[in-house]
């Protein structure tokens, strides 16, 4: 294998500095014992981390959002699946077009989007319901679901499927003996991507939330322009021990490389 | 009536016609060989008899039965195809029981048949291995087991041996005959080697340009090819380009024995010889002498390139052990006249 010289070296270890070292801070201000965002250099505390669970609204959001990333990614997995197999397998008018609305998305801007689904969920009288905020949130993760599906599609070596048609499987069965599991690492890894964003999603998620739907993101949005105190340092510091915690053991379970990447 | 015919079976893409008015008819317990080099039709009418691809044209028949636009998954033909197909997540046992249980065969039928399947494949010990774990010569038994289970009436090979090195084909030649042997199922070969089809097959079809040129038993094919196109593609062969004057071959003044013809006086022909028939013997002592300019020792046999008045001949001579002439050494070259055949001069054989 190639070996890299002490130039490049320095480089990649600059560039996973720049990448790391924001969240390196943001997880030491969560410990400070002070009442501003400081990094703690004589003491640490968990005062702010008590402060979130003492907060009425903090724990709420979480929830919501944890139920909608979990909603809008299961739906548009559901609904990516059979649009990417039609979209790679046949060949029908307005399958261009079909393969352009589905990844629109990526393309107009969050902000856009969220005014005017504002609008049309006020003209249909449906402002603040949670069903229409889900149905939101799947259509701007669908693209990410679209091409990790469609990637697992194109990789697929199709003759495993022919073989189990000649040997007596009926369509639905190719699918869900052959296809499905050959495609797992598309599904899973968009799944991840879909959940991932639709978690993190703020521009969109502030005109269509109501009081009662209120996102994780959006709250804590709305609390840092009220106030900066290292409580939002400490929320920040939870989410990346909740992203990682969940890392760690699907790469325990399945093998991260196996789900993204589908190495096997 | 075969068992299996085909019946002026055509398939068009577009403004290209892959296989045209293909007829065949295979009998039970055969082993046929498509031959041909790439895009000749031969994995098309493969995929047309599997039910993979739809014919534009024609009929397959099945032990008296229609099948041609029956659904592959009713057909019952076992296929194993040029990538092997496996399912990757499923184990060798799995893969292999996948067309029983389709079948709804009761599980204890089930892992009878597929321990007996593996056993015939020399597989037994890999049963919970997944197809990952395996070589690729492993893999291609369980591909021939897992079609071979169903009990196929026919079973459909598609470049079995391509994605295996030259030693592991050769053993897996005789391996796919003796299992097909043993279980006697009518099985079609697609190939573009040569070597492969006429040494397993019962009988070869050479395929060129979509069209089925000659179906003949693998030593006829090599010792009576139809055309030009056969000769050489099957085998080596040396032409000389000669013109038929006074009831004999002539080339560069030379009168060259050949099988009998009845051709105008002046017609250019060519003369057909295979490397192995021609006899290597001292100068002056044969048809006509040449130097020896190369010389390569391919194990069995030893192939020579000799230079004539009448080009560059290709002689090949088993090996007996002892070192045969050098490099540059006089010999004469000769063979007997039934050797030789007459075949349409170059400039018509450009088939």
């Amino acid at each position: 294998m190639h070996k890299n010289g002490p130039i490049a070296l320095l480089f990649h270890s600059l560039v996973v500095a720049f990448v790391l070292a924001p969240l390196v801070v943001v997880c030491l201000v969560a410990f400070t014992p002070e009442n501003t965002l400081s990094i703690p250099t004589t003491s640490f505390s968990l005062r702010w981390f008590a402060a979130i669970f003492q907060h009425p609204d903090f724990v709420p959001s979480f929830y919501n959002s944890l139920w909608l990333a979990t909603l809008a990614a299961t739906i548009s997995v559901a609904l990516a699946v059979p649009a990417a197999l039609a979209i790679d397998r046949y060949r029908f008018p307005g399958r261009d077009w079909l393969n352009g609305l589905f990844l629109s998305p990526l393309i107009i801007p969050h902000l856009v989007l969220g005014v005017a689904l504002l609008r049309l969920f006020a003209l249909i009288g449906a402002t603040g319901s949670f069903a229409w905020l889900v149905a939101s949130h799947v259509i701007i993760v669908t693209p990410y679901v679209m091409r990790l599906v469609m990637a697992a599609f194109t990789g697929m070596d199709r003759s495993a499927e022919q073989a189990a048609e000649t040997l007596g499987a009926s369509h639905w069965t190719v699918f869900r003996r052959i296809t499905a599991p050959m495609i797992l690492p598309g599904i899973t890894g968009g799944w991840l991507l879909a959940f991932i964003n639709s978690f993190d999603e703020l521009t969109m998620s502030i005109f269509v939330t109501s009081p009662q739907t209120v996102t994780l993101p959006v709250r804590m949005y709305m609390y840092a322009t009220e106030s900066i105190d290292p409580m939002m340092a400490a929320v920040s510091a939870l989410m990346i021990a909740l992203t990682a915690g969940a890392m760690l053991v699907l790469d325990r379970a399945f093998g991260l490389d196996k789900i993204l990447v589908g190495q096997k | 009536m075969g068992f299996l015919t085909l019946q002026s079976l055509s398939k068009v893409f577009g403004d290209f016609t892959a296989v045209r008015d293909v007829d065949l008819s295979v009998a039970q317990g055969e082993f046929v060989s498509l031959l041909g080099p790439s895009g000749c039709g031969k994995t098309t009418t493969l995929q047309m008899i599997a039910g993979l691809v739809e014919p534009t044209k024609g009929t397959i028949t099945l032990d008296g039965r229609d099948i041609t636009r029956e659904k592959p998954s009713r057909r019952g033909l076992g296929i194993v195809f040029q990538s092997y197909a496996l399912f990757p997540h499923m184990t060798v046992a799995e893969n292999v029981a996948f067309g029983l249980e389709m079948r709804k065969v009761a599980r204890p039928e089930r892992d009878r048949r597929v321990s007996e399947m593996l056993g015939l494949v020399h597989l037994a010990s890999f049963a919970e291995r997944y197809p990952r774990q395996l070589s690729g010569g492993q893999r291609q038994r369980v591909a021939i087991a897992r079609a071979l289970v169903i009990q196929p009436p026919v079973l459909l090979l598609d470049e079995p041996l391509s994605n295996l090195d030259a030693k592991l084909r050769e053993e897996m030649q005789f391996e796919l005959r003796r299992i097909q042997r043993s279980v006697g199922t009518t099985t079609i070969m697609v190939t573009h080697d040569q070597a492969e089809a006429l040494s397993i097959s019962d009988r070869v079809v050479v395929m060129e340009q979509g069209r089925m040129t000659q179906i003949d038993a693998p030593y006829r094919l090599y010792e009576r090819p139809a055309t030009a196109f056969i000769s050489s593609f099957v085998g080596k062969m040396n032409r000389i380009e000669a013109v038929w004057r006074g009831g004999r071959a002539e080339a560069a003044g030379l009168g060259l024995p050949s099988e009998a013809a009845s051709l105008p006086d002046g017609a250019s022909i060519g003369v057909a010889v295979r490397p192995e028939k021609i006899l290597l013997g001292a100068a002056g002592q044969g048809l006509f002498d040449g130097t020896v300019t190369s010389r390569f020792f391919l194990g069995s046999y030893w192939l020579f390139n000799v230079e004539t008045p009448v080009g560059n001949v290709v002689v090949s001579l088993p090996n007996q052990g002892a070192e045969p002439v050098a490099e540059g050494a006089l010999v004469s070259l000769g063979w007997p006249p039934e050797s030789a055949s007459i075949v349409a001069a170059a400039a018509g054989a450009a088939a």
